[in-house]
């Protein structure tokens, strides 16, 4: 996986070209509901959303940072949590070209993932994180920043701990979502679905959130996680898009408050 | 693998499959390995030439016969995407169509080279789009084929 990085820079082959006769009829039933039940390449990267969101508006970046805890939280679930809000924060300091916050936030990943039992097997995956933020290849961040994320998801699963493992990708997820509301919500944003990740994403967030343990579910703060994200997923549901649905500014300042509120009492120490 | 697959963020993904032989035998490595190095190389190529940036996640499967590869994709109004397909058979040509959420096609431009292939496309409205792979001639009945991309 990590030999992508070494990749050749060799130049692009050159292609034969031909443009997409347009004779294909629509995707069938049959088709479609596979690629309902399909596995996703369907999530994307924060960098690719991120992206969009600043060719809509202009976001101030440095002003969405959230404090680093001085001492990681305690609770399982509330660390690997933060595993993904920190995940997301080096996006954000990586969108924002800020070296020493991205310094500042591989420091407090690696506190994390010490605690979660995987510091050691993945340091080359942080290691080279830092070297990209040396040479300043924002865009190789971005990718070893997606590599950690999914290199995270599968130690936590080695260890068998698959709600820790959906809670590293809810959390990275709604601190995203949190960002991406905001800035809709501030900025003079035309597509305003934008502030929930784009159509299906929040659906995606909640079948995500279905499958953590019903004991994990029922206890705080998982509870009001849930809570708070099936009325995002409400908000911004399938129904709606297809009825073609204008999407007001309530509607995206509710969404930043409820991933608000869950970023919160998922950081509380 | 599938359990992987459920949280969204594995690297490597499997493949949801539609057609007559069911079921599709499993992705031996050797040929994933090929048919992956060849998207990731092309995908790494894109981005270097075009200052793209590009996705770590990757999907692969076996397409046999007339079996038919659905992998949904999310892809935002605003920015150009390059998906880039490789396979471990340099013959092989494969089908790529692209739709919608509504499952109306998407126009692109293909490009084909030997055991690869780009279709860029500049969605006009953000969500989650099908992207449909098959064989599309006679002579190679049988290709493992990945699949990533690039943005900006």
């Amino acid at each position: 996986m990590l030999a992508t990085a070494v990749l050749s820079l060799a130049p692009v082959a050159v292609l034969a070209q031909e443009r997409l006769v347009a004779d294909v009829p629509d995707l069938p039933d049959e088709h479609a509901a596979i690629a309902r039940r399909g596995e996703r390449l369907s999530f994307p990267s924060p960098a690719e959303y991120f992206r969009v969101l600043a060719k809509a508006t202009n976001p101030r970046w440095r002003t969405w940072y959230r404090e680093l805890a001085a001492v990681p939280p305690t609770d399982r679930s509330k660390v690997s949590a933060g595993l993904g809000f920190l995940i997301a924060e080096a996006h954000l300091a990586a969108m924002a070209r800020d070296e020493q916050r991205l310094h500042n936030v591989c420091l407090e990943l690696g506190a994390h993932m010490k605690i979660l039992g995987f510091k050691d097997a993945l340091a080359p995956v942080i290691a080279n994180v830092e070297a990209r933020v040396l040479a300043s290849n924002w865009n190789a961040v971005h990718m070893d920043l997606e590599i950690l994320a999914a290199e995270a998801v599968e130690e936590l699963l080695r260890q068998r701990d698959e709600d820790s493992a959906r809670l590293a990708t809810l959390g990275l997820w709604m601190r995203v979502m949190h960002v991406g509301s905001g800035v809709v919500a501030g900025g003079e944003v035309k597509d305003l679905s934008l502030a929930a990740g784009g159509e299906g994403l929040p659906q995606r967030l909640a079948e995500v959130a279905a499958g953590i343990s019903e004991k994990a579910k029922e206890t705080e703060p998982l509870a009001l996680m849930m809570r708070q994200g099936e009325k995002v997923a409400r908000i911004w549901s399938r129904e709606k898009f297809e009825a073609g649905r204008v999407f007001t500014v309530e509607e995206v300042k509710d969404t930043h408050d409820r991933c608000a509120t869950i970023v919160s009492h998922l950081s509380a120490g | 693998m599938f359990r992987r697959a459920a949280l969204y963020l594995a690297v490597t993904l499997a493949c949801p499959l539609a057609g007559a032989q069911d079921p599709v035998p499993a992705t031996k490595e050797a040929d994933g390995a090929k048919a992956v190095r060849q998207a990731r190389t092309l995908a790494h190529e894109l981005a270097a030439a075009g200052s793209y940036g590009q996705r770590a996640a990757l999907w692969e499967c076996r397409l046999e016969g007339d079996t038919v590869a659905v992998v949904p994709v999310q892809l935002y109004a605003g920015n150009t995407y390059q998906l880039a397909v490789g396979f471990d058979a340099p013959s092989a040509v494969v089908g790529l169509s692209v739709f919608d959420a509504r499952g109306k096609l998407v126009p692109g431009v293909v490009q084909r080279g030997e055991g690869r292939m780009v279709f860029e496309v500049k969605p006009a409205k953000s969500g989650v789009f099908s992207v449909r792979l098959r064989l599309a001639d006679e002579k190679v009945r049988s290709a493992v084929a990945a699949l990533t991309y690039v943005y900006k």
